[in-house]
């Protein structure tokens, strides 16, 4: 599974509703539009959903999103095996 | 109340994603939890494209489990893109290798290093001793590190004495490297990745940048979206996701795009777009032959008359004069290429006639504008064009030919100057060849998968099935350890230290965070250790670190165009990498070559310069050259029996021959198979649906495959991925190569297609 912060570039005359419709989604968490033209949000997949083919499905299937842009992954759970859901 | 660690992660991962757009959560949107002190950070480089994003790679537990986007790498500010954010799930692939192995009877079985590169070296000094050092040869890649391709240089070139050195950048970067020098004397851009920032218009050409280079084409629709009268011009015979912010494209049929150039300078000059006096102080014109005036040039144009360039091309006359007027209009300009140009028959002669543009119009060395050819592979730029990996090279843009370069080289290797041949060894396409006809008897891959890569592929696995191979890979098995008699395990990204050298002349540092899987070892040192084996010790001993390697090729760049004397790794360590030249520690690195601040033109005497802002250093007076080349289609256009012109290129999910993006099951989902896309009015035609299976032939081979109608071909044209062994689309390209730079023409061949 995976965690990761995503900067999302969409059209301007469109940001509001891509905004709208990734608020839909489960697996998004949204953090506001920045600069007229970014959206930043996390996604959480579960063990059995690829992130990168989450991803590609939602910019195919949203005509306003020009490019979703990674800066953060997590898989520490893959990797090392541990639950993230302990208190810290 | 405590937070659970996925909280902790998304408040990390947000906060990130923020960053990386100059931008901070405030209180309310996301609590500042910031410090990861279980995590450990450590600044890289993308392993992947060219474009040489800054990475950050998180070590828990010796396990690298997260990647981030480096914010402060002035390339990629912090974003990265899917294959990008992939990478530490390489390292732990299935299909590493992670022992030598020796093919006995057939099979391979796992051996000591010891064994392995005692037979290398024994098999290479039988080869050499009978047959002479040109029965050897090296090919090598533009993803090795420099140093890696440094000791193969010296191994090969200097030791063994052959210059049959060559690496797979000359399938991708060959004609750009022809086009720099031919027209400005000296290779690689004078601009960078700062000019899109900056440029008021874009060329992009033969590239589908927003699925090979995603974080370029941000930069660039980022830039667009913020100023709405930038306009971007596409020129490629294919409609690709780069469409969504184009202001005009033209479909030229493949391989016929050159007359459109020329009508482009020709609609320059006579509407008055043309820079006459940076033409009069700068430029000198040429032929094939010889020198020409500013008046045989115009000459030579009036063929071009956008109604030629229109017969010839297939793109509407009224295109081609909108985007003539587009480059000429725009204040400053950059154009973007990569292998839709480069890899053409004249791919050297595209190059120039791009740069024309950026001459005649004085559309180059101001910000802004640049003529840039975009790097496929991570480290072509530096390690194989700059580090001289090529056959006819020597170690900072010197070559085999010149006395004085071969002497500077042999110096500093400590080896006689007579082991350095002054003839070119033979090119790729020429040393696979040469590996059929068994003249090449043994050779030593490092880092690539030529059995798949290179063109014609097919023709070529005779000699690889009968010569002596060795292959030194991180992944096993590909196409290429098949044929393999030795194969040992290299370290792979973040496994070893290294420079990587990309597109905007930046060579940036990679640190060693893991030690490497199993028993693999850092290519630079089994070229090291199998150089002292085959009798080279004095030569090779003394390299006890990638740093002593890294400060004995610097100091060869000192005082040449790429100086990086300057780029210790005690600065690279610290800094987001350094443009070249660079040739002091105190020195900042150079925005732009040619120009005021680039140390070379500020140290040429005012009587050399004559008051000039501008001068091409490498070539004399001066002056850079516009090319009157004539323009020539394809080497094997369509015809009745093969219609469809074939293109192959890469998605942005995958990367070459899949050794490394096949192992990630997420990438491998996401685009699990190939297909050829074809236009739906030739489908209709022949009766093919989406989904069918159909067979794509070509003169050399054919491909059972699954068809995709989709409108992104042009009409008579396909267009194939190129990355899986399974649907190998190099055994349908053809090898016919530019006779300048040796580059294949991937980009087109002549085929049909039909159902199965
Ligand atoms: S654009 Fe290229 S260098 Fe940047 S993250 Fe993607 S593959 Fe890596």
């Amino acid at each position: 599974m995976a965690i990761a912060g995503v900067a999302i570039l969409a059209k301007k005359e469109e940001i509001q509703n891509v905004y709208q419709r990734l608020e839909q989604i489960p697996e998004i968490t949204t953090y506001g539009i920045h600069q007229e033209q970014y959206i930043v949000a996390v996604v959480e997949t579960s063990p059995q959903q690829d992130l990168e083919k989450f991803l590609k499905k939602i910019q195919d299937n949203d005509p306003g999103i020009l490019g979703i842009f990674p800066a953060y992954a997590n898989f520490e759970d893959e990797v090392l095996g541990e639950s993230l859901d302990e208190l810290v | 109340m405590g937070v659970t660690r996925r909280e902790f992660i998304k408040t990390t991962a947000a906060a990130a994603a923020a960053a990386s757009i100059g931008t901070t959560l405030l209180p309310g949107g996301v609590k500042p939890l910031f410090a990861e002190n279980d995590m450990e950070w450590h600044k890289s480089v993308c392993r992947f494209c060219g474009v040489g994003c800054g990475v950050l790679i998180g070590v828990k537990n010796g396990k690298v489990a997260a990647i981030r986007g480096d914010k402060f790498n002035t390339i990629n500010k912090g974003h990265l893109c899917v294959k990008g954010f992939y990478l530490h799930k390489i390292i732990y692939a299935k299909t590493r290798l992670t022992h030598p192995m020796i093919k006995k009877n057939g099979k391979f079985e796992k051996v000591s290093w010891d064994e392995a590169l005692n037979f290398v070296a024994k098999k290479f000094n039988e080869i050499r001793k009978a047959h002479g050092p040109d029965a050897l040869a090296f090919y090598g890649s533009g993803q090795a590190e420099t140093e890696e391709t440094y000791m193969a240089n010296k191994l090969f070139k200097g030791c063994i004495g052959t210059n049959n050195m060559e690496g797979n950048p000359r399938l991708c970067m060959a004609s750009a490297v022809g086009g720099y020098l031919t027209s400005f004397g000296l290779d690689e851009p004078a601009g960078t990745y700062e000019d899109i920032e900056q440029a008021e218009m874009f060329m992009l050409i033969g590239t589908n940048t927003a699925e090979a280079h995603p974080i370029v084409f941000e930069r660039i629709v980022r830039h667009k979206m913020k100023n709405p009268n930038v306009k971007i011009l596409i020129i490629d015979p294919r409609k690709t996701p780069t469409d969504q912010v184009a202001d005009l494209h033209l479909f030229p049929k493949p391989g016929w795009d050159l007359a459109i150039l020329h009508a482009m300078a020709r609609i320059i000059i006579k509407e008055g777009y043309a820079d006459e006096q940076f033409i009069k102080d700068n430029v000198v014109f040429k032929d094939n032959k010889k020198n020409l005036t500013y008046e045989q040039y115009k000459q030579f144009l009036e063929k071009f008359t956008p109604e030629y360039a229109s017969k010839v091309s297939g793109v509407p006359v009224e295109d081609i004069v909108k985007a003539a007027r587009m480059f000429g209009q725009a204040k400053t300009a950059m154009s973007m290429w990569t292998m839709g140009i480069n890899q053409r028959t004249r791919g050297v002669w595209a190059n120039n006639l791009i740069t024309n543009l950026h001459l005649l119009t004085g559309k180059i060395g101001k910000p802004g504008c640049d003529s840039f050819s975009l790097t496929g592979q991570p480290n072509a730029c530096g390690g194989v064009r700059e580090g001289g990996g090529l056959c006819h090279l020597l170690p900072a843009h010197r070559v085999v030919k010149n006395p004085k370069h071969r002497e500077e080289v042999a110096k500093v290797w400590g080896v006689p100057v007579s082991n350095i041949q002054p003839k070119p060894g033979k090119h790729t396409v020429a040393m696979f060849e040469a590996l059929n006809k068994g003249e090449i008897k043994g050779i030593y891959i490092m880092c690539t998968n030529p059995a798949q890569s290179l063109p014609n592929a097919s023709k070529y696995w005779k000699g690889l099935k009968e010569q002596f191979v060795v292959v030194a890979e991180s992944f096993f098995p590909t196409a290429t350890t098949k044929f393999a008699d030795v194969v040992l395990p290299a370290a792979f990204w973040a496994e070893k230290e290294g420079v990587y050298g990309c597109t905007e002349r930046r060579s940036q540092y990679m640190p060693k965070v893991l030690e490497p899987m199993g028993e693999a070892r850092w290519d630079a040192f089994i070229l090291r250790d199998l150089g002292i084996r085959m009798g080279f010790k004095k030569e090779f001993e003394k390299y006890k670190t990638a740093e002593d390697i890294w400060n004995e090729y610097i100091s060869l760049t000192k005082g040449r165009d790429l100086d990086l004397s300057g780029a210790t790794y005690r600065r690279l360590k610290k800094e987001r990498g350094l443009r070249w030249p660079v040739p002091s520690e105190d020195h900042p690195g150079t925005y732009k070559r040619y120009v005021k601040g680039d140390p070379i033109f500020d140290e040429l005497s005012e009587e050399k310069k004559k008051g000039r802002w501008i001068y091409f250093y490498g070539k004399p007076e001066g002056k850079a050259v516009v090319w009157a080349r004539p323009d020539k289609g394809p080497e094997e256009p369509t015809d009745e029996e093969f219609p469809f012109a074939l293109s192959t290129g890469r998605v942005l999910e995958h990367w070459h021959t899949l050794t490394m993006t096949g192992t990630v099951p997420e990438l491998n989902r996401a685009v699990p198979k190939a297909y050829v896309e074809i236009n739906p009015e030739d489908a209709k035609a022949l009766g093919i649906a989406n989904k069918d299976q159909v067979i794509v032939e070509t003169r050399r081979g054919q491909l059972k495959i699954e068809a995709r109608v989709i409108n992104r071909p042009k009409k008579g044209t396909l267009f194939i991925p190129w990355h899986w062994e399974e649907w190998m689309a190099n055994i349908l390209t053809i090898d016919a190569f530019d006779p300048g730079s040796k580059e294949p023409e991937y980009k087109v061949c002549a085929a049909r297609i039909r159902k199965a």
